[in-house]
C-alpha cells in the first residue's frame, strides 16, 4: 500500500479518522456503541468488551499491517465505524466491516457510509477486491449489499461471503453520494 | 406535506410488495415503518425530487414530525 492508512480521510460528507489517532475520549465512545446490545447482535462475537481489552486491542494496531480501524465521522458526530481485516498488499484485497452507533441504525446512513468507504478503498486506497461477510438474519445489510453489486461466493449456515470487484464498482461510482442514490435508487 | 411525505412512504413500501401496517403521524419514528436503509435513501430522493430539499445534508432525521421541520425550514 503506497499511501498511508494513518492519516484522516476526507470523503463526500464523511471523514475516516484512524483509531490509531483517536483520542482517549473517542476510543471510550467506540467501545460504548460497539458494546449496544444492538451492535453486538449483528456482530460474530456477542461478547461486551472491555475497555482495556479495547485499549490494547488498538494499541496493537499501530504495528498492525494487515487488519485497519475508522471511525467515521459526520457533521462532526461519530456516526459508525468501518474496518479492514486481512489486508493483502499483494492482491489489494481485504475483508470490509461496518457497525453504526446505536442512535443511527435505520436512520439510512449505512449506505452513505458504505458508498463513501467504497470510494474510499476503491479510489484513493487503489483496493482491487474488497470481500465482506453478513449474517442472513441482517435483512438490511444483504440488501445494501446487493445493490452494491456485492456478489455472493461462498455461504454457512448463518452467514454470506461476498466480494465486490474495483470493475463491478467502476459500474456504481459517480462523483456524490447524491448523484449515486439517483443512479441507483431510481434506475 | 404530511400527505405528501406518507405517499412516498405508502410507493416504497408497497413497491417492496408490502402494505402499511401503522398510522403514519408526526411522531412516527422511520424505523418503525419497517423501511430497510436503502428505502429510506429512497424516501430521501422522493422528498428531495418534491421539496428540492436533501433532509439528511445537514443532519440526520428520525421522525416524520423531524422531516417536516427540515422541509419547513427549507423550502
Amino acid at each position: 500500500m503506497n499511501i498511508s492508512l494513518v492519516k484522516p480521510f476526507s470523503i463526500g460528507n464523511v471523514i475516516f479518522k484512524n483509531y490509531t489517532q483517536l483520542l482517549i475520549d473517542e476510543k471510550k465512545q467506540v467501545l460504548e456503541f460497539r458494546n449496544h446490545f444492538l451492535v453486538r447482535e449483528m456482530m460474530h462475537n456477542k461478547e461486551e468488551i472491555k475497555l482495556s481489552d479495547h485499549l490494547c486491542f488498538i494499541n496493537k494496531l499501530s504495528s498492525d499491517e494487515k487488519n485497519c480501524y475508522w471511525v467515521v465521522i459526520r457533521k462532526n458526530k461519530l456516526v459508525g465505524s468501518v474496518y479492514l481485516n486481512e489486508i493483502n498488499c499483494k492482491e489489494k484485497s481485504a475483508f470490509w466491516g461496518i457497525f453504526l452507533h446505536p442512535n443511527y441504525i435505520g436512520t439510512g446512513i449505512g449506505v452513505e457510509i458504505q458508498y463513501e468507504s467504497m470510494k474510499l478503498f476503491f479510489e484513493t486506497l487503489k483496493f482491487k477486491t474488497i470481500l465482506a461477510e453478513a449474517l442472513k438474519v441482517n435483512r438490511d445489510t444483504l440488501s445494501i449489499q446487493s445493490k452494491f453489486l456485492f456478489e455472493s461466493i461462498e455461504e454457512t449456515a448463518d452467514c454470506f461471503l461476498m466480494k465486490l470487484e474495483k470493475n463491478q464498482w467502476s459500474k456504481l461510482s459517480t462523483t456524490t453520494f447524491k448523484e449515486f442514490k439517483r443512479k441507483i435508487i431510481l434506475k | 406535506m404530511i400527505e405528501q411525505i406518507k405517499k412516498a412512504i405508502k410507493e416504497i413500501i408497497e413497491d417492496n410488495g408490502e402494505k402499511i401496517t401503522i398510522e403514519i403521524t408526526n411522531e412516527t419514528n422511520l424505523r418503525d415503518l419497517g423501511l430497510t436503509s436503502f428505502d429510506l435513501a429512497t424516501l430521501t430522493v422522493k422528498i428531495e425530487d418534491e421539496f428540492d430539499v436533501d433532509i439528511f445534508e445537514d443532519g440526520l432525521v428520525s421522525t416524520i414530525g423531524e422531516i417536516i421541520e427540515v422541509l419547513e425550514a427549507n423550502v
